[in-house]
């Protein structure tokens, strides 16, 4: 805190004009002339004042007088020279710019050095790096695209041009491109129009080179530009994901959902998805009011998954139980792990199909003949599994199946020795099933406990302990086995990654097999238990696009091959829907 | 007059609630509705650009005294707030991210440039007049070269009647080697602009040490002479603080123009390259 103090003395009078431009250069003295330099700068000190010749009636030659105001000291004690000049010559001075008139020079070679910079900027050589708004992504930066856009625009490179028509055009066309602009689409109610942006000649720019834009659904209500989704400029990597705004500028609204909704219903359904023809993966009827539920959030208002929603259930003919296979302390030779039978594919992503081969033959085998069982070096004698024709056959044949045992695995060669030892299996197998149709009764339909229908037991499981297997049509026919058709995949509007998942949960935080019973339980996770995470109070990214992919491969029947199917009403058997 | 600052104060908190609301209402609608209204970018930009006219030509009112347009601190009222909003709409209009390239990077720093300039100035013009109220005096800017003068010539009187021309002469010679130039310009414009005391300090030292060799009547000029250059600290503090009052300009004046050279090719380039010319 300064003490407070009296204000130096200073000529509180002397008329001070900060305003101007130019001040006297002895101000920093403080000693200023009185007259100040000129507007332009110069120096006008001459004399402290202009004498004045004093005439008294008579005199011829007069006498000079001093005029020096009092304001400037008064008038001087020696008085002007003879000649009339003052003698008191003011000393000249270098003017200088006043602190308002520098501004005034900073502002406008501030301005001026803008100019220049922009000149230059947008001068041909530099205009590409100067204009650029941010990198561009890594394949719209590289030199293979440049190439390919000279090869389509006649020899233009330029990368900017490639997208942009205002880059293919002089800096003298811009401002009138951006006039045009500014009348079509980005008018006052353009830019504040809700709903996705439209497509532009932009889009045209990229549909040179990318294929499939257009195909979303076949009820979209809006059709909308690339940049909506794919924001360029923003990394040198790759382009940003898709934010999920740019989902839910549509999905979000309840009147482009509506439109949706009612050209969906007046579309062809056949129209709408590639995936339903697909034999490895679950069929799903599309909605009748199609995906046109509002959604502003994964975490809020998406629905439930559709095969929840609508209790599908797993139509597989095969019998399956999952209590009992996962559950200790059954009468299972051991307890099993869900990875013992659902291995993940190389990607991580699902699970690779289920086989006979390499997850059941463990604890199923097809052992018939309990006489001849797998010791040491040999293998056991078994049925083939697959086709039942097959297994007839095998049946059919038994006395060359078992002589080819005999000389695979027992080392007998003698020609006597094998008639002998396939009289004595046969014998054996007589002895127990009687005749050749009880035995093969007892393959197809023995269950689990061996319990074959008509009260015969075997000592073996049969076909019937895991497939459906019916009589045959005709006599002498083989039973027929109902084919088991188990889906890739279940949820086909979406992506997962289960190796992504396995890091902090198990299979059965998600999938609730324990008490699972039935083959036709679908043991899918409801969207809560995703929620629980993907969410904000979980922490784990929920965009759409962790999911969903916005351009669906479009369905067979909307190639420019294949005209589009006749938009005739479609009966959906509910019965057949998950087959 | 108390009314008067009640009134003062009531205008500035219900201003200042006016901002506040407007900038959590921009905020609000921005995290609410910007996914809907794809093309909110163009909106704010053109908000904002209205509001860097605004900004800009402000000092035009002062050009125009002969209207009734309301007082002029009025309009610097306005000036603040719309600035301060700016700000914000600043922010929402580049997304909260910095701009990449040289161009929008160029126009991004000279936003923010003015944008903190203006604040660095709002804060000097109100903490600054203060501090040279509670000093004591103040010296109008253009008057400190009349002060330093009328300074210098007391202290050169003082100094000149204690030469006698027998002596030794210690006060003479003190003040041609410590003081001379300190009294014929304006010195340690930093260490006043950081209040900091350590000039005066060191003068004071420098006497403290003088009077040990001084005699009787020398001791009494010294003793003026010290008051004289705590007089010219004093002058020193105004100068330094009066100038920090006017240099800020050089930087905010400018670099507004610069930046609305710069928006209007910005401007331009986003309309032209938007894709929706023809």
């Amino acid at each position: 805190m300064k003490a407070n103090q009296h204000s130096p003395v200073f000529p509180a009078k002397e008329y001070v004009r900060p305003n101007l431009n130019w001040e006297c250069g002895h101000l920093c003295k403080g000693c200023p002339c009185r007259i100040g330099p000129s507007p332009k700068g110069k120096c006008r000190a001459t004399y402290e004042c202009t004498p004045r010749l004093a005439l008294k009636p008579g005199e011829v030659k007069g006498h000079w007088t001093c005029t020096r105001p009092k304001s400037g000291g008064g008038k001087c004690q020696n008085g002007p020279f003879p000649d009339g000049t003052c003698c008191n010559a003011i000393p000249k001075c270098q003017p200088r710019r006043s602190l308002r008139s520098i501004r005034k020079r900073v502002v406008v070679f501030t301005v001026i050095a803008s100019f220049l910079i922009l000149l230059v900027g947008i001068s041909h050589n530099w205009r590409d790096q100067f204009t650029n708004p941010g990198p561009l992504s890594s394949v719209h930066a590289s030199a293979t695209f440049a190439d390919i856009h000279a090869l389509q625009s006649g020899g233009d490179s330029s990368n900017c041009a490639a997208c942009h028509e205002g880059a293919k055009q002089g800096v003298d066309s811009w401002h009138t491109m951006a006039f045009d602009a500014f009348k079509r689409g980005l008018t006052p109610a353009g830019i504040i129009k809700k709903g996705p942006i439209e497509p532009s000649a932009m889009d045209a720019s990229c549909l040179a080179c990318h294929d499939g834009k257009k195909f979303h659904q076949r009820n979209m209500a809006a059709e909308f530009a690339c940049q909506e989704c794919h924001k360029e400029h923003q990394t040198s990597g790759f382009m940003p994901e898709v934010d999920s705004a740019s989902c839910t500028s549509c999905h979000g609204s309840a009147e482009l959902m509506a439109a949706s909704r009612e050209i969906g219903m007046k579309t062809d359904p056949h129209a709408f998805s590639a995936l339903d023809s697909h034999p490895k993966i679950q069929p799903r009827k599309r909605p009748d009011k199609g995906y046109t539920e509002i959604i502003t959030a994964f975490y809020t208002d998406h629905p439930e998954f559709q095969q929840i929603r609508d209790g599908v259930r797993d139509q597989s003919s095969l019998k399956f139980n999952h209590a009992i296979h996962l559950q200790p302390g059954n009468k299972i030779p051991r307890t099993l792990n869900c990875g013992d039978c659902h291995e993940r594919d190389a990607k991580g992503e699902y699970q690779k199909p289920i086989t006979y081969g390499k997850h059941c033959v463990e604890c199923h085998t097809l052992q018939f003949d309990p006489d001849t069982p797998a010791e040491n070096d040999k293998p056991g004698i078994y049925l083939p599994h697959g086709d039942p024709h097959y297994v007839r056959a095998f049946l059919r044949s038994l006395n060359i199946q078992y002589e080819e045992y005999a000389k695979s695995h027992e080392g007998i060669t003698s020609p006597d020795e094998l008639a002998l030892y396939v009289k004595e299996k046969k014998v054996a197998i007589e002895k127990r099933y009687e005749t050749g149709e009880n035995l093969e009764r007892a393959v197809f339909y023995a269950d689990m406990k061996g319990v074959v229908p008509g009260g015969r037991r075997a000592p073996f499981a049969g076909c019937a302990t895991c497939h459906d297997v019916m009589e045959p049509k005709s006599d002498n026919a083989t039973p027929e086995i109902k084919k088991v058709i188990t889906p890739d995949r279940w949820m086909t509007l979406g992506k997962f990654n289960h190796d992504m998942h396995q890091k902090g949960l198990s299979c059965l935080d998600c999938h609730h097999v324990m008490t699972s019973e039935l083959t036709s339980d679908l043991n899918l996770p409801s969207i809560k238990s995703c929620v629980d995470c993907h969410s904000p109070k979980g922490g784990i990214d929920h965009r759409c696009i962790r999911c969903h992919t916005y351009h669906n491969s479009q369905p067979a029947s909307l190639s420019p091959m294949s005209p589009a199917a006749p938009a005739a009403p479609v009966q959906v058997d509910p019965g057949n829907i998950h087959r | 007059m108390a009314e008067k600052k009640i009134d003062f104060t009531r205008r500035r908190f219900g201003s200042t609630l006016l901002t506040t609301l407007a900038v959590v209402g921009l905020l609000f609608a921005y995290i609410q509705y910007a996914p809907l209204y794809p093309r909110h970018a163009y909106l704010s930009g053109w908000v904002l650009f209205a509001a860097m006219l605004f900004l800009t030509f402000f000092n035009l009112r002062k050009r125009v005294p002969f209207l009734r347009l309301g007082s002029t601190g009025f309009w610097l009222q306005l000036h603040l707030y719309v600035g301060v909003f700016s700000g914000a709409l600043f922010f929402v209009h580049i997304g909260w991210s910095w701009p990449g390239g040289i161009f929008h990077q160029l126009l991004a720093w000279c936003y923010v440039i003015v944008f903190v300039t203006g604040v660095l100035g709002l804060w000097i013009s109100r903490a600054f007049p203060r501090m040279l109220t509670v000093a004591g005096y103040e010296t109008p800017y253009e008057r400190i070269p009349y002060a330093r003068k009328s300074l210098r010539e007391e202290a050169e009187a003082l100094v000149l009647a204690g030469v006698d021309g027998q002596t030794s002469p210690v006060v003479a010679g003190f003040y041609t080697k410590r003081l001379g130039m300190f009294f014929t310009k304006p010195c340690n414009p930093w260490a006043h602009l950081r209040q900091s005391r350590a000039p005066q300090a060191a003068h004071t030292s420098h006497f403290d040490e003088v009077q040990r060799y001084a005699k009787k009547g020398e001791r009494e000029l010294l003793d003026k002479l010290r008051n004289l250059v705590a007089q010219k600290h004093m002058l020193d503090y105004q100068y330094s603080l009066q100038f920090a009052l006017r240099l800020w300009l050089f930087a905010h004046i400018p670099l507004s123009y610069s930046l609305l050279v710069f928006t209007v090719l910005h401007i331009i380039l986003v309309h032209a390259f938007s894709g929706y010319a023809s």
